[in-house]
């Protein structure tokens, strides 16, 4: 099954490239995306070994990522074909492909239980996304798709190097030098402790700069800004949540070495700092793409904060790591929409997008109220109880200010997205021939739909699967 | 698991208005049936919920658990008692007369583009509002509070292709927001300090005193946002004069007092206030209270005077809850059921009469098809019945017998009577303080409320178009007379809410200070409220028929009103509003400071010119509109840091990494060798 997991969308990748039609290549998208999705669930729920070698396996903390991108890949993927269906003269033989690949990297990273092959893989779904956001072959995607390029491989390098330095550790005191994580969960005490805490900086920051963390931000705003709405979707909602297992593991082999008390204020720095610079940013922002970039830099923010607490907040974090990627997913998709109608992204041109798109517009500021923390969506509940194990545990300074930035984030984009979505259509507003469709509508008011489920009723196979990650990784030395 | 059948009811109640606006939603734009099906949908659950709430008053307090885990491990809890019972009748009554309104005020087929959302958040908001009551549970009661405060954006948003209407409800919507991010840190707070998701009241030593201060705080903050408290108000106006004019009944007769009931209901949970924080709610509720009505006499839009004036009622309530909780930090029994009986009365009386004005509102705007009072004038000879339920809506929101008015504010009299009688309380003073502000608030709403009748319903169209209009439909007459009928019935007989008020306060946590408990009716002259109060309902209809038959008897002569002298003058040179209030505006304009554009006339011809008066908000013209505009020029100069420049940008992952790797050196340890060497 593991393997078939993995081989499932590197072999329709491969077919991708040999099928010659541009108009049924992207239905093997869904179909690809279909099957890793059934076997995902059989894989998390029905008890499949998880433990199939040491250096590829599934912990609890990888089933719940795995199952957050195979159900956003599913959803996303009918979108896509729309999507692309609406860009029939386009040749799309690499997008697939590349976008195949990504999903099979993805799966990768969140078996991986040697941070080595994590590494390799987090380098690949980075060659994989590079065409992705150079689709529309603008000039900004082309500037976006290098500035991501180049930054994400210095972050890359630089989580290369911390690698090394937690190899080195080991090797510093005495052991055996090696990069499985279960050995170096079972000899993390006895890490030599400046190469463990370099490594882990190392990692915080070359990790941190493919999730977005601020300052490492900067790719963000232009990558998603050029991306298609579904690619941002995956983005932001699939490769910045395996980045973010990528800092699980280097936060949890910190645990395991007692250094939780060392590196929690870090952890809080940085999270409050991307939520600062989102709010700085977002205020005023006219691009409601690029808005959304923001938005997705303070909700790692709110991740990384979450971390930083410990262990009260990690079930909170966990949770906030689903319910940020399913309403990202709904207001890529319908942020998707809105540019296709208007063929802008600037809301001084698009306005009233409720009279010409009302599902689409009715959707993104659905998302909008969903994703500052409004009940009875998903986020809410996420974001309160991080809120609450901030003075459980008694970070009072740090839960005003994220309090504080919530409310600024929450202006800075309400304003943007009511420009958008209210008032009345100017009278020059340009018009394409995009109308909503069932395969543009759907996937985002599916997403919403569980984001709501999120809110309202957490499932019970979900709130197991997060308890038992939350009890995963609140290890003790 | 035991149900009992009153919160059935309130649930049914509450699922039942939620669902109402969804059969609409599934229907054409273009027929009515939606609109009647929400109407029945909403007339039943209002009228289940007032069987609960009657229920709880007679069984009294019930409780029950919902099966349902969402964080944490304890259960849903919903208790419903005298407070919340208390609240819920002014929400299930004006909730569904609203509906009724509506039938004829926003008609579906008038308004196809916009009435199947107004009717379905219209049945969200008091789902929410129910809920929220209900709740005993940090995280419903969350749920609760922002289904409403979202679902009246909505509301207030109804006509959003009007730029004015989508500034209110932005202006609204992040004022909710900060409220409601203050209630995240206040219930993140309790659950901090009492280790559970369960709202109940904290036991003497719990906290300590810092803890307590900063609650207090919060919940100032976060329901004083809600309720309008001065100088919290900010939002309110715009948002109650640009919703449909039901929506401003809603929001302003209901959704105000629920942000009260937030005050009353989580500083009760607070153990062993001080005595500042109530006259800190005291003072809040006077300044609030005249400066409200100040404010209310300078607006020249009829719409704004109402809601203005509902931030002066809001101050009202406020200062009987002051001295409620003044009496409990003294305690002094006598103090806290006054105080919070006045207020509790007075919020009742106020989602009566204000609900009614704003019904009375809408109907002369739907005539005359404006907001301006300058522009308006004669409309009681087009709509005879608006003019007099707004004539028993003005005399009952001024406070004069024999309406329901009178009732609530005496009773508030007779407590800060109370407080300056006893001497030997060291807040006296307030109280005595208090009591004449009190009276001055009467005095101006008076004047404001003489002006508003006087220039909407007497004399002359102003302008051409305001002579046009009709008699509202007869579902809005309705709606209003039952209103009307409600402020005559309490303030004729008003022992009948007593035994309601007495369940209130007793379920207020004050339990220890009212044993035993003392009915709020032997505190009171009751009888002779009655008895004033008929005796001045006959001598003005004696009154009125002597004057009517003596008009009638030939002799009076038909002149335009206020014609100065003048025999054939132009409709324009009557009174206005504006000159009206002319001299009390003069007094207030410390406050008011009103801009006037007033053009230099020179010349024996001089050219035309016009004179002009604008009244901005205080709080968000003056100071919070500013400080986010300097705010936002800040945000706007650090943005340099981001401007596209890759080299820039490799520049800050590289120092993040060098200052991540200095915070890894230790720092003391070197220190220490550097030194000891």
């Amino acid at each position: 099954m593991t393997l078939a997991l993995l081989a499932v969308p590197l072999v329709a990748a491969l077919l991708a490239l040999a099928i010659p039609s541009n108009r049924w290549r992207p239905w093997l998208i869904p179909v690809a995306a279909g099957l890793h999705f059934g076997m995902t669930l059989i894989t998390v729920f029905a008890g499949q070994p998880k433990f199939p070698t040491a250096w590829i396996s599934l912990d609890p903390a990888g089933q719940l990522v795995l199952l957050l991108i195979s159900t956003l890949y599913l959803v996303t993927s009918f979108y896509m074909t729309g999507y692309l269906r609406y860009h029939a003269q386009r040749q799309n033989r690499v997008f697939v492909s590349c976008l195949l690949c990504l999903l099979g990297t993805m799966t990768l990273i969140t078996w991986a239980r040697h941070l080595g092959i994590m590494w390799v893989a987090i380098e690949t779904t980075a060659l994989c996304t590079g065409p992705l956001i150079f689709f529309n072959k603008t000039p900004q995607s082309i500037e976006a798709t290098w500035k991501y390029l180049l930054i994400g491989f210095v972050g890359i390098a630089l989580a290369l190097l911390g690698t090394l330095f937690l190899a080195y550790s080991s090797l510093h005191a005495g052991l055996e030098p090696t990069l499985a994580l279960d050995e170096l969960l079972l000899h993390a005490p006895q890490l030599s402790k400046p190469w463990l805490h370099s490594a882990f900086v190392l990692m915080l920051v070359g990790y941190g700069t493919k999730m977005g963390l601020a300052p490492m931000h900067t790719w963000k705003p232009d990558a998603y800004g050029a991306a298609p709405g579904a690619v941002g979707t995956l983005l932001a909602g699939g490769v910045t949540s395996c980045a973010f297992l990528c800092i699980l593991r280097i936060y949890q082999i910190c645990c395991a070495s007692g250094d939780f008390a060392f590196i929690s204020p870090m952890l809080i720095f940085m999270g409050l700092l991307s939520m600062a610079v989102a709010g700085v940013f977002m205020v005023g922002q006219q691009d409601y793409k690029r808005m959304l970039a923001y938005s997705s830099v303070e909700h790692m923010g709110i991740l990384i904060l979450g971390l930083g607490l410990g262990a009260p907040a990690l079930f909170a974090t966990l949770l906030h790591l689903i319910n940020n990627g399913l309403t990202k997913g709904v207001l890529f998709l319908s942020a998707g929409n809105i540019h296709r109608s208007f063929g802008s992204t600037r809301s001084t041109v698009v306005r009233g997008a409720l009279h010409r798109l009302p599902v689409s517009a009715g959707l993104f500021l659905a998302g909008f109220l969903a994703i500052t923390g409004s009940p009875p969506f998903g986020p809410f509940i996420s974001e309160f109880s991080i809120l609450k194990a901030g003075f459980e545990s008694g970070h009072f300074v740090a839960s005003g200010l994220f309090l504080l930035f919530l409310l600024v984030i929450f202006i800075g984009m309400g304003a943007t997205v009511l420009q958008v979505v209210q008032g009345q259509e100017p009278e020059d507003a340009p018009r394409t021939a995009y109308r909503e469709g069932v395969l543009t509508i759907a996937p985002p008011l599916l997403l919403l739909g569980l984001v709501l489920v999120m809110g309202v009723y957490i499932p019970e196979p979900v709130k197991v699967l997060l308890q038992n990650a939350a009890v995963f990784l609140e290890v003790r030395p | 698991m035991h149900f009992p059948l009153s919160i059935t009811l309130l649930l049914v109640a509450a699922a039942l208005h939620a669902l109402s606006g969804v059969p609409g939603l599934l229907l054409s734009r273009c027929t009515a049936a939606g609109q009647r099906i929400a109407l029945a949908l909403t007339c039943v659950a209002s009228f289940l919920g007032l069987v609960g709430v009657a229920l709880v008053f007679m069984q009294g307090t019930a409780s029950a658990t919902l099966p349902w885990y969402l964080i944490g491990s304890e259960p849903m809890l919903l208790t419903a008692d005298g407070l919340n019972a208390f609240f819920l009748v002014p929400v299930l009554i004006v909730g569904a007369l609203g509906a009724v309104y509506g039938l004829g005020y926003w008609p579906q087929g008038a308004h196809p583009g916009n009435g199947r959302g107004l009717r379905l958040f219209w049945g969200l908001v008091l789902a929410g509002i129910i809920i929220l009551l209900l709740a005993r549970h940090s995280v419903l009661f969350l749920m609760g509070w922002e289904l409403m405060a979202l679902s009246a954006f909505f509301l207030v948003c109804t006509e959003h292709h009007l730029p004015e209407v989508r500034r209110a409800g932005w202006v609204y919507l992040v004022a909710t927001h900060t409220g409601t991010l203050a209630l995240f840190a206040l219930l993140a707070l309790l659950y901090w300090v009492t280790g559970s998701f369960v709202l109940r009241p904290l036991a003497v030593d719990e906290a300590g005193l810092g803890t307590l201060f900063l609650l207090f705080v919060l919940a100032l903050l976060g329901f004083g946002m809600k309720a309008g408290m001065m100088p919290l108000h900010f939002w309110l106006p715009a948002a109650h004069a640009n919703a449909p004019s039901h929506v401003s009944a809603l929001l302003s007769g209901v959704m105000l007092k629920v942000g009260l009931y937030g005050l009353i209901r989580f500083i009760g949970f607070l153990p062993e206030p001080p005595v500042s924080w109530g006259i800190v709610i005291l003072v809040a509720g006077c300044i609030g209270g005249v400066l409200g009505i100040v404010f209310a006499i300078g607006q020249q839009d009829l719409k704004r005077l109402l809601a203005y004036s509902s931030v002066e009622n809001i101050g009202i309530m406020l200062i009987g809850f002051g001295l409620a909780m003044i009496g409990r930090s003294q305690d002094r029994p006598v103090w806290i059921i006054l105080g919070l009986a006045g207020c509790l009365l007075h919020i009742w009386n106020h989602a009566l009469f204000k609900p009614l004005l704003f019904f009375c509102a809408g109907s002369v705007i739907h005539a005359t098809g404006t907001r301006q009072l300058d522009s308006m004038g004669g409309v009681a000879a087009r709509l005879p019945r608006t003019a007099i339920f707004f004539m028993i809506g003005a005399v009952a929101i001024c406070g004069l017998p024999p309406l329901n008015g009178f009732v609530s504010e005496l009773i508030i009299y007779l407590g800060l009577f109370h407080g300056v009688a006893d001497a030997k309380a060291s807040a006296w003073t307030v109280a005595a303080l208090a009591a004449p502000v009190l009276a001055v608030i009467g005095t101006l709403a008076l004047a404001c409320f003489v002006n508003a009748y006087a220039t909407v319903f007497l004399g002359q169209p102003r302008q051409p178009q305001a002579s046009a209009g009709h008699e509202a439909a007869p579902s809005m007459l309705l709606a209003m007379s039952t209103l009307a009928g409600g402020c005559v019935l309490i303030g004729v007989l008003p022992w009948l809410a007593m035994p309601m008020i007495n369940q209130a306060v007793q379920a207020w946590d004050t339990a220890v200070q009212l044993r035993p408990p003392v009915a709020v009716g032997t505190l009171l002259p009751l009888p002779a409220f009655m008895g004033m109060g008929l005796l001045l309902a006959v001598a003005s209809l004696l009154m009125v028929s002597w004057l009517s038959r003596r008009i009638k008897g030939g002799n009076a002569s038909h002149r335009i009103t206020w014609s100065c002298g003048f025999s054939l003058p132009t409709v324009r040179m009557q009174y206005t509003a504006t000159s009206f209030v002319q001299m009390l505006n003069g007094l207030s304009q410390g406050v008011l400071r009103t801009r006037m554009h007033r053009p230099r006339i020179s010349g024996l011809f001089a050219e035309p010119s016009r004179f002009k008066t604008r009244q901005d908000e205080p709080v968000l013209d003056r100071y919070i509109l500013p400080a986010f505009l300097s705010i936002c020029a800040f945000f706007g100069r650090i943005r340099f840091l981001q401007r596209g420049l890759t080299h820039q940008y490799l520049l800050y992952v590289g120092v993040t990494v060098i200052l991540l790797l200095g915070w890894t050196l230790p720092v003391e340890t070197i220190f220490k060798r550097l030194f000891a060497r």
